[in-house]
């Protein structure tokens, strides 16, 4: 409290030294602070969305500042929580739970929206959001009763799924491009039942190209 | 939210009757940032997709936090065209309006005076009380008082008190009429701040400060805040983030003047504003017959003396509160040249 008595006195000649040190510590603390959520942990692997699958740019310019999450009409792109990580946190990631990406029919209001250019262009047939990825503890085609009618195929509209001849879902990895249609009508795990693996039928993943 | 009412408590200034065509800006000014935040959420819950203070705007056409365009440049390292154009935007702003933001937008003002007690309320009184009293020193030129030199040391006071135009009494009078030399304002803490931003965004490769931005942090708790109500979805977000701007506020005290870099970086720009400054119009200012009134040095938030530049940070540190308007007892502060009497424009 003794301190704070003293920086009342804000014509003190000593103020604007001491505002200079306050000032280089915070300096050096966002440089140790920058360095060291890299060197721990290091940047997080999230779906992100369309036009961000750069990681060094996207990382690099993104500024979190919401735009491209609030412009998505289908609330496909959520934000990353704190707990992956500090660096993350409110970060836009994909989120097929709430909502999947229609590609705006080529509008990308999220890539419009971005300021920065941590979204850049994206083509929906070179370049991938993620990768649909069965699994096959839960798909129900891959169950005893196959009983599912697999909305996701028809959810598709990129012909990247289909059934083999075992009845079995395939993904074409040349077709996918990670849009979530599949992943948002798979009803399994759909309640956000968490004891249960919270994985569904088929989940987008990163992908490494 | 904007808890801006709390304001009105400071302003100490020998209150006279209301006079016609006294300036309200003050007055309206203090829930401007309230609306401001209401309405950005009310666009962020119905999906217009406005943004937050980060960027703001409607669709492809938005204005980005400053600082946050110069960390996303050093943070990725490339040539963004789309972020230097709105980086030209924005200094064309502050080039008109100073640093207006931080009084009429910035939520954390209104949230800092808040989270003030009465204690530290005081003591802010009692430092502006202190600072115009060295202005007034300075009106005077005490010459037995060594505080004056002393506390204007490298400053850059003492300079341009003497190029001031000076009336024919001697009292230093501001702007207005004669044509003075610029006073910068003082590269202090803030600056050091941004420096440690921009490095820190080219060394990590990301804008780090923008993790810690109070400003950011505000919108990112409510953001959090909907969406637990919207999505159901808890996260740690939602303590952490007002944690760390409760002790950015609190612990770190005197964000705004020591700390923050936007308003560093806001305030080199604003060192080249001169249209919308406070202007005195030298019929009305008591200073014109030796009056050594400081009503204006007193309430300025910023340490600022509008009538004559004398006060501890120069003028370009304004941010258009217009509380010095309101508490002058002679209505002698104005914005625009036009307020002025007639041959003072
Ligand atoms: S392209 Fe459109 S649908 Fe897809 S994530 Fe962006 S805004 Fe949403
Ligand atoms: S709009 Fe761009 S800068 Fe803003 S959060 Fe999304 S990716 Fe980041
Ligand atoms: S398989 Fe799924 S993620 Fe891939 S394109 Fe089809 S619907 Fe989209
Ligand atoms: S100094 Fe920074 S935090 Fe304070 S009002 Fe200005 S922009 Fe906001
Ligand atoms: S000079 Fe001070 S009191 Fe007057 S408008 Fe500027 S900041 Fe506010």
């Amino acid at each position: 409290m003794g301190k704070k008595e003293k920086d009342t006195n804000a014509t003190a000649p000593g103020l604007s030294r001491r505002s200079l040190v306050g000032g280089a510590v915070m300096a050096a603390g966002l440089v140790a602070f920058g360095g060291a959520t890299v060197a721990f942990g290091g940047e997080i692997e999230s779906l992100r969305p369309p036009g961000g699958q750069d990681a060094d740019r996207f990382w690099g310019a993104c500024i979190r500042c919401d735009r491209c999450r609030a412009a998505c009409q289908l609330t496909a792109i959520g934000v990353e929580g704190l707990t992956p990580g500090i660096i993350g946190a409110r970060l836009p990631l994909m989120d097929f739970r709430e909502g999947y990406c229609d590609m705006c029919n080529g509008e990308y209001r999220c890539i419009a929206a971005c300021p920065t250019g941590a979204l850049t262009t994206f083509d929906p047939y070179v370049d991938k959001i993620g990768m649909a990825v069965v699994n096959e503890d839960e798909c129900q085609l891959f169950g005893i009763s196959g009983t599912c009618n697999a909305p996701c195929i028809d959810a598709c509209t990129w012909d990247a799924l289909a059934l083999d001849g075992h009845g079995r879902l395939v993904v074409d990895e040349e077709r996918c491009n990670g849009c979530g249609a599949c992943e948002y009508v798979c009803p399994t795990s759909a309640y956000r039942n968490y004891d249960a693996s919270n994985r569904r039928g088929i989940n987008v993943e990163v992908w490494h190209g | 939210m904007a808890k801006a009412k709390t304001t009105g408590k400071t302003v100490q200034s020998p209150k006279p009757s209301k006079k016609e065509g006294r300036s309200k800006v003050s007055r309206v000014r203090r829930y401007v940032p309230g609306i401001v935040f209401a309405l950005l959420l009310i666009g962020l819950v119905t999906g217009v997709g406005s943004g937050t203070l980060c960027s703001v705007g409607y669709e492809s056409i938005a204005a980005v936090c400053p600082l946050g365009a110069l960390e996303s440049l050093f943070g990725a390292g490339t040539f963004v065209a789309r972020a230097l154009i709105i980086l030209v935007v924005a200094a064309v702003v502050v080039l008109l309006v100073g640093k207006a933001f931080c009084s009429w937008v910035c939520p954390i003002p209104p949230l800092d005076r808040f989270l003030s007690g009465k204690k530290r309320r005081e003591a802010d009184k009692a430092a502006r009380t202190e600072a115009a009293q060295h202005v007034s020193t300075r009106l005077t030129g005490c010459a037995s008082c060594a505080g004056c030199q002393d506390s204007t040391g490298g400053e850059g006071v003492k300079n341009t008190g003497a190029s001031t135009g000076t009336d024919a009494n001697g009292f230093a009078m501001a702007e207005g009429s004669s044509p003075k030399k610029r006073r910068f304002a003082k590269v202090d803490g803030r600056h050091v701040v941004l420096g440690g931003s921009l490095v820190s965004a080219a060394v990590c490769g990301f804008p780090v400060f923008c993790l810690i931005c109070p400003v950011g942090l505000t919108f990112a708790t409510a953001i959090a805040l909907y969406r637990l109500v919207g999505f159901n979805e808890p996260t740690l977000d939602l303590i952490v983030f007002p944690l760390i701007i409760v002790a950015e506020l609190t612990l770190l005290r005197k964000w705004c003047h020591r700390f923050c870099p936007i308003s560093a970086l806001m305030a080199l720009l604003a060192n080249f504003n001169k249209a919308t400054r406070p202007k005195i119009d030298p019929n009305l200012c008591l200073r014109k017959d030796g009056t050594p009134c400081t009503v204006c040095a007193t309430v300025c938030p910023e340490f600022i003396d509008p009538a004559g530049d004398l006060g501890n940070r120069a003028l370009a540190e304004c941010t258009r509160c217009g509380q010095c308007a309101e508490a002058c007892p002679t209505d002698a502060i104005r914005f625009t040249k036009k307020g002025l009497t007639r041959g003072n424009r």
